[in-house]
C-alpha cells in the first residue's frame, strides 16, 4: 500500500523527505506510514449537495418588527387608499407607440377568472381610492387638488357623508395570522370534541349549520380522527388520481454498493 | 438615447415597489411617473402617463397625504410635484417605528403612532373624533381588531364563542400570536430579557387595553411630541429641498444683502452661511413643542395619582381651559427621530455582542436618556467652517452628558449589575470578602441590597468597560456626578460604516481582501510594487483580489502618465481606497438587494393569489373551517412563513442602510 501511494496523484510533486519521515502527496505533507488513511475510490459525486447559506432565525425583537409591519400594512390595505388596478401595466408611464393597450381579452385568465356562483362573494378591490371617507387638512394641499378632496363627483354633487378617520383601537392582527388562527382554533376544538363526547358548544354549531342533519357532526368527528383516510379532500385532484409510484418499494440502498472498494 | 429608455435607477425602483406594496397600484403608478421624470406639473404628469386626469389627481392626493411627494405650494402657479424619496423609503420602517415606540412608551403610544403612520398627517381634533366619536352610532368606522372588517359580521352573531365579537377577537389573537408583545414589556425591552424600568414605560403599560379617555390620548400625543417622535405639520414641510433652498436663499438675499445678488466670494460665503442658518431655524421650528392646555375633565383616572403629579410638575399645564386650542394642530410622525432610535438599538446590540448583556443594558439606559435630547443623528446643514475659529467651540452641550449616578437611579433592582465585571473590582467596591482562586467571590453579594453609592460605582465600572472598548462607546468628560460621560456618535458611526464595508469584503473576498483595504487605508495611494511591499505578497497573488475589488467598486484606480504620450508601460497605475465611495457602492448594492426581495415577495404572492382571494371571500372569512381544506390551510401557512422570512431579510437590509446612510453625513476626508 505505501509504495503505491507515492505514485498516482502525487506525481512529479510527490516528494519523499526521509529526514522528517514524511511524504508530500498532492501538496499535503503526510506521514510515511499511510496505513490509517482512507482514500475515496468511488466516483466523485456529480452534483454534491451545496446548501445555500441560510439567514439566522429572527430574534424576538425582529419577529416583533415583522409582525408590526404586517399589521400596519394590512390595515392600510383595508383602508380607503389601497387600490388594485389590474390593467396589465407595470408602471404609470405612457405605453410605447408599438405596444398596444392590453385588452379585456388579453387580461382574462381562463383558469381563475371565469365567473362562478361563488364569485359574488369575492372581495371587491377598489380601482379608485375612496377619498370622501376621511377629513383632510385642505390648506396643506395645492389648490388644484382641493376640489378632488371635497369628493365632488362628476355631477358636481358634494357627498354629504360624515367623515371620520378610521383608527385602530387595539393593536390589530395581520390578516394571514387571523386566517391561520381560525384554523388552529378549529382543529384544537375538533380534537377536543373527538376526545370527550359531549358537545358543549352545540348552540354555536347549531346556529351555523341548521340545515345539516346530525349525521354530519358524527362524520366530522370521524374524519378528524383519521384525517389521512381515502376521503380526506383531494378527490377532485386529477393529478393525484393514480398514485404516482411514490410508495413503490424501490430499495433506497447505497448507489455505490457495488462499486469497487 | 432618450431618458425614458434607460433603466430605472435602483432607488426609484425600490421606492416605487414600496409604495405599491403599501398603498396599492394607483399610487405607485403615479409615483413611478414622478420618480422617472423628476419635478413635474400636473399637466406634465398627465402627458407622461397613460392614466387619466382623475386617476392622477386621486393618486396625488394619496401620495401627498402620506408625505411621499413634495409640492411647491400655492404661491407660484403652476404647482410642481416631486417625490420625497427619503420618506418613501421610510415605508420599509413602518414596523420598526411601531416597535421602537412600543419599547419606549408602551402599547397605547404605539397604537397612536400606528394610526398616525396610516393616516399621514391629521388634526388632533379629527384624531380625537375618531377615537371617541361624539355621537354614538353603532357602525363607526373604527373596527376594533380584525383586519378587514370581517369582525363586523360576526359581531352581530353569537357572542359567546371564543372568537366571537370583534373586540375580543383582536385582543385574544393579539396575545396569542405574539407572546413577546403581549408578554411583560419589562422583559422584551432588551434583547436579553433584562428588566427595564424606564420611567415612561411604567405607567403606559399597566393594562394592554385601549386608550380610555380623551385626556389619556392627549397625554400620549403630548409626550410623543416632547420626545420628538411626532411633530407639528406646516405647509413649509411640503417644500422639496430644492424649493426650500431657493426660498430661503432669496430671503437671505433680500434681507441680509439688500436685494443684491451676491457677487464676491465674501458675499457668497455670507449668503451661504445665512441660508444654512435659516434652514436650521426653520427645521427647528417644526420641532417646537406646542403648549397643551390641561383639559379639565371630571373623569380623570384616579387609579394612578402619582402619574398625574409627575406630569403636572414636569410640564406645567396651564390652568384648566374649556377650549382646547391644540385641537387645530396638525401632527405627523417625525421621520428623523426614527434613525436616532435605530442607532440606539444597533449600538446596544453591538455592545451586547462584545461586552455582555448587563453592560448593554446600562448602555441602553444611557442612550435612551440622551435620545430625548437628540433630534437627529447628524446635522444636515452644518455651519460652514470659517478660517478664524478652529476648534473654538469644543463645548459639549450639557444635555448630551450622562452621569453614572443618573444611570444608577434608573436601573432597576432586579438587574444583577455585578454580572460581567471582574470580581476583584466588585470586592474593591463592596469591601466584603475576597476573590478565591477560581474567580469566585468568597462572600456572595446581593445586588439588590447595594447602597446607591456602591451601585453608582459598579455602574461606573461598566461604563469604563464601554470606554475602554476599541470602539470607544463612551468618552470620559468630567468628574461631576461621580463620573460624567458623553458619546461621540460621529466617530462610532464612522467605525460602524467601516466595519460594514469590511464585513462585506471579507464575505466576498476573504481575509486577504480586508487586509488589502486596511493596507490601502493606512498607506494611501499605492502602485503595484508598493502594494506588494505593504501586503508582503507577490504581485501574482494580489492582482486577482485587486481586480475583483476594483470591478466591484470598492477599490479605486488611477492612471498617472509619466511621459507625454500616454503609454500604459510608462504610466503609474495607482490604487486606493475611498471610504465614501465604498460606502455609496455598498448602499447601492443594498438597495438593489432590497428590490430583489420585494420582487420575490411579489412573485411568491402571485403563486398563492387564487388561494388568497378565496380566503378573502366574504363567505369564507369567518367560516374558514367550512370552506378551506387542510391543504389550502397548509399553503396559507407556508405563504405566511415565506412572507415573514423575506420581510425579515428586508428589515435586516434596512438596518444596513441605516448604518451606511443615516448615522453619519457624507464623509469628506479619507
Amino acid at each position: 500500500m505505501p509504495p503505491a501511494g507515492r505514485g498516482g496523484r502525487g506525481g512529479a510533486r510527490g516528494a519523499f523527505n526521509p529526514r522528517l519521515g514524511t511524504v508530500t502527496i498532492g501538496g499535503t505533507e503526510l506521514n510515511w506510514d499511510l496505513s490509517g488513511l482512507e482514500i475515496q475510490k468511488g466516483p466523485a459525486e456529480r452534483f454534491p449537495e451545496a446548501p445555500p447559506p441560510q439567514a439566522p432565525p429572527p430574534t424576538a425583537d425582529e419577529a416583533r418588527i415583522v409582525q408590526h409591519f404586517l399589521q400596519v400594512r394590512d390595515r392600510i390595505h383595508e383602508g380607503p387608499f389601497y387600490t388594485i388596478l389590474n390593467d396589465g401595466m407595470k408602471n404609470g408611464l405612457k405605453r410605447k407607440a408599438s405596444e398596444p393597450a392590453p385588452t379585456e381579452a388579453s387580461l382574462f385568465n381562463p383558469f381563475t377568472d371565469n365567473q362562478t356562483y361563488s364569485a359574488k362573494y369575492l372581495k371587491v378591490r377598489r380601482r379608485l381610492p375612496k377619498l370622501d371617507e376621511r377629513p383632510y387638512v385642505t390648506e396643506l394641499f395645492p389648490a388644484e387638488l382641493r376640489p378632488t378632496l371635497d369628493g365632488t363627483r362628476g355631477d358636481g354633487n358634494l357627498s354629504k357623508k360624515r367623515r371620520t378617520l378610521g383608527v385602530t383601537k387595539v393593536n390589530a392582527v395581520s390578516q394571514i395570522e387571523r386566517m391561520i388562527k381560525f384554523e388552529e382554533g378549529r382543529t384544537n376544538e375538533a380534537e377536543a370534541r373527538a376526545e370527550d363526547e359531549e358537545d358543549e358548544d352545540e348552540d354555536e354549531e347549531a346556529e351555523q349549520d341548521d340545515d345539516k342533519p346530525e349525521a354530519i357532526d358524527e362524520d366530522d368527528n370521524y374524519s378528524a380522527a383519521s384525517s389521512d383516510s381515502e376521503e380526506s379532500d383531494d378527490d377532485y385532484n386529477a393529478e393525484q388520481y393514480f398514485d404516482n409510484g411514490e410508495d413503490d418499494d424501490i430499495d433506497d440502498a447505497d448507489p455505490y454498493e457495488n462499486t469497487y472498494e | 438615447m432618450s431618458y425614458t429608455q434607460r433603466e430605472t435607477p435602483v432607488l426609484a425602483e425600490l421606492c416605487t415597489f414600496l409604495v405599491e406594496d403599501v398603498y396599492g397600484e394607483l399610487a405607485a403608478r403615479v409615483y413611478s411617473v414622478l420618480a422617472r421624470h423628476g419635478r413635474q406639473t400636473l399637466a406634465a404628469v398627465a402627458r407622461a402617463s397613460y392614466l387619466n386626469g382623475r386617476q392622477i389627481k386621486y393618486g396625488l392626493v394619496i401620495l401627498l397625504q402620506q408625505h411621499l411627494v413634495f409640492h411647491s405650494g400655492n404661491d407660484s402657479q403652476p404647482t410642481y410635484y416631486e417625490i420625497d424619496w427619503l420618506n418613501s423609503y421610510a415605508l420599509v420602517r413602518l414596523g420598526k417605528v411601531t416597535k421602537l415606540v412600543e419599547d419606549r412608551f408602551g402599547r397605547k403610544a404605539a397604537n397612536v403612532m400606528t394610526n398616525l403612520l396610516r393616516l399621514g398627517h391629521t388634526r388632533i381634533a379629527d384624531l380625537k373624533e375618531a377615537y371617541f366619536p361624539t355621537e354614538t352610532d353603532s357602525d363607526d368606522d373604527s373596527d376594533d381588531g380584525t383586519v378587514n372588517g370581517a369582525g363586523m359580521k360576526r359581531k352581530r352573531g353569537g357572542g359567546n364563542e371564543p372568537n366571537g365579537s370583534a373586540k375580543t377577537n383582536g385582543v385574544v389573537n393579539g396575545d396569542d400570536v405574539k407572546p413577546v408583545v403581549s408578554g411583560d414589556h419589562a422583559h422584551s425591552g432588551t434583547m436579553n430579557g433584562g428588566p427595564v424600568e424606564q420611567s415612561e414605560q411604567e405607567h403606559a403599560e399597566e393594562d394592554d387595553g385601549e386608550i380610555a379617555s380623551v385626556d389619556e390620548l392627549y397625554e400620549i400625543i403630548e409626550r410623543l411630541i416632547q420626545r420628538g417622535w411626532v411633530r407639528t405639520m406646516t405647509e413649509s414641510q411640503y417644500l422639496s429641498p430644492g424649493d426650500m433652498h431657493d426660498m430661503l436663499q432669496q430671503e437671505t438675499i433680500d434681507q441680509d444683502l439688500g436685494g443684491q445678488q451676491p457677487t464676491g466670494t465674501k458675499d457668497k460665503a455670507v449668503c451661504h452661511k445665512n441660508t444654512l442658518e435659516r434652514k436650521r431655524n426653520m427645521r427647528d421650528k417644526w420641532l417646537n413643542v406646542p403648549r397643551f392646555s390641561r383639559r379639565g375633565k371630571p373623569d380623570q383616572d384616579y387609579s394612578n395619582p402619582t402619574k398625574r403629579v409627575k406630569i403636572n410638575g414636569a410640564n406645567g399645564y396651564s390652568s384648566a381651559g374649556a377650549a382646547s386650542p391644540e385641537d387645530k394642530l396638525v401632527i405627523r410622525v417625525n421621520p428623523e427621530k426614527i434613525a436616532v432610535a435605530m442607532r440606539t438599538e444597533q449600538l446596544v446590540q453591538l455592545v451586547e455582542q462584545r461586552l455582555g448583556h448587563v453592560t448593554a443594558h446600562i448602555y441602553q439606559t444611557m442612550l435612551r436618556m440622551l435620545e430625548a435630547n437628540t433630534a437627529r443623528c447628524y446635522e444636515e446643514y452644518p455651519e460652514p467652517p470659517t478660517a478664524g475659529d478652529e476648534g473654538g467651540d469644543n463645548q459639549i452641550d450639557p444635555k448630551n452628558l450622562v452621569t453614572a449616578r443618573d444611570v444608577a437611579k434608573k436601573i432597576s433592582r432586579d438587574l444583577d449589575i455585578c454580572e460581567g465585571l471582574d470580581p476583584n473590582a466588585i470586592v474593591q467596591i463592596t469591601r466584603k470578602g475576597h476573590v478565591r482562586s477560581a474567580n469566585i467571590l468568597s462572600q456572595p453579594t446581593d445586588p439588590s441590597t447595594l447602597s446607591m453609592d456602591e451601585k453608582t460605582r459598579i455602574i461606573d465600572k461598566h461604563i469604563q468597560l464601554l470606554s475602554e472598548d476599541p470602539t470607544h462607546f463612551v468618552t470620559w468628560h468630567s468628574r461631576a456626578g461621580f463620573s460624567q460621560w458623553h458619546i461621540e456618535f460621529e466617530e462610532i458611526a464612522k467605525q460602524l460604516i467601516q466595519t460594514e464595508i469590511e464585513n462585506t469584503i471579507s464575505a466576498r473576498k476573504g481575509t486577504l481582501g480586508v487586509k488589502l483595504i486596511r493596507a490601502l487605508r493606512k498607506k494611501g495611494k499605492l502602485d503595484e510594487r508598493a502594494t506588494c511591499n505593504a501586503m508582503m505578497m507577490s504581485a501574482n497573488d494580489l492582482r486577482g483580489i485587486v481586480n475583483d475589488l476594483t470591478v466591484q467598486g470598492l477599490v479605486q484606480t488611477q492612471e498617472v502618465p509619466k511621459v507625454e504620450r500616454r503609454e500604459a508601460k510608462h504610466s503609474l497605475h495607482l490604487i486606493w481606497y475611498d471610504r465614501q465611495r465604498a460606502r455609496e457602492k455598498l448602499l447601492h448594492d443594498t438597495y438593489k438587494g432590497m428590490v430583489r426581495i420585494l420582487q420575490r415577495i411579489q412573485f411568491e404572492r402571485e403563486k398563492v393569489q387564487p388561494l388568497l382571494s378565496k380566503a378573502e371571500r366574504s363567505d369564507v372569512v369567518g367560516n374558514e373551517e367550512k370552506w378551506l381544506s387542510k391543504g389550502e390551510l397548509d399553503a396559507l401557512r407556508k405563504w405566511k412563513e415565506v412572507q415573514e422570512k423575506l420581510s425579515l431579510q428586508l428589515f435586516r437590509e434596512d438596518d444596513l442602510v441605516a448604518t451606511l446612510r443615516d448615522f453619519h453625513g457624507p464623509l469628506v476626508s479619507v
